[in-house]
């Protein structure tokens, strides 16, 4: 009883930051900060959410369920350390790649009613082959 | 208590979540967004298929694609990462083959060939 009270506490938690993450996705204007919100709440999201189902293969213990339970511990710990490693290498790209970043001017020109294109990003320069 | 139900709301969630995700990969502006949508989506996907097992009653063998799953996800997001971060740097100089080939012996350089032609004595037999 206790044991499902955590699963359902840890799935809820997870599900809290993987909204958090999609709608930071979805809404923050320019690539660093949307990295900024994938990078951390993908990875504890996705913690939390196997932790909760580790806790649940316990809850009626054996031998076989033990073996499972460990497998997914590993899947844990292998998504903790390879997300950042994978959202690191993509923000390394960008950076390469030299990808507009969001300044107060952008927001300006927002304001005064110009169309919010890729052009109005006027910082830096912005490469053919990533149009598109 | 019987968490059926709960697992298939969370399992529902997820799915919903990531086709929310899927927006980005569609509307980003520029490649790497996309590729960061896609990475959010497949780790998302080991949740899915660990979740499918538990309503399905088999964990034990769905484990096993879970794990599949995680790591040709980093290894794909990392591929394409390099890729592009490769193509953003200036391309290297163009190799010259007598340079390059194991065959070539020790390089004869512009005053080597200037000496050789200005000292015809080396070229004859003793």
């Amino acid at each position: 009883m206790i044991i499902d009270i955590l699963v359902i506490i840890a799935m809820l938690t997870g599900l809290l930051f993987f909204v958090a993450t999609t709608v930071g996705i979805i809404r923050f204007p320019d690539f660093y900060s949307r990295v900024h919100a994938a990078g951390k709440g993908d990875t504890l999201s996705t913690t939390l959410f196997l932790g909760g189902a580790i806790l649940f293969i316990l809850r009626d213990f054996s031998e076989e369920t033990l073996l499972t339970a460990i497998k997914l511990l590993l899947i844990v710990f292998y998504i903790f350390i390879a997300s950042p490693t994978a959202t690191h290498a993509i923000i390394d790209a960008g950076y390469e790649f030299r990808v507009p970043y969001w300044t107060r001017s952008s927001k300006k020109k927002c304001a005064e009613g110009e169309e919010t294109t890729e052009e109005n990003l006027d910082n830096g320069f912005y490469p053919e082959e990533l149009k598109g | 208590m019987n968490l059926e139900p709960f697992f298939i709301a969370m399992a529902v969630a997820i799915l919903f979540l990531m086709l929310c995700n899927l927006y980005r990969v569609v509307a980003g502006p520029t490649v790497i967004d996309r590729m960061l949508g896609m990475n959010v989506i497949g780790t998302k996907t080991t949740v899915l298929i660990v979740l499918v097992g538990i309503i399905n009653g088999r964990v034990d063998l769905f484990i096993d694609i879970t794990l599949a799953y995680a790591l040709l996800n980093f290894i794909t997001t990392i591929a394409a990462a390099r890729f592009y971060q490769r193509l953003a740097q200036p391309a290297p100089p163009e190799p010259r083959e007598s340079l390059m080939a194991p065959s070539a012996g020790p390089e004869v350089t512009e005053a080597d060939a200037h000496a050789t032609v200005s000292d015809p004595v080396r070229e004859e037999p003793p």
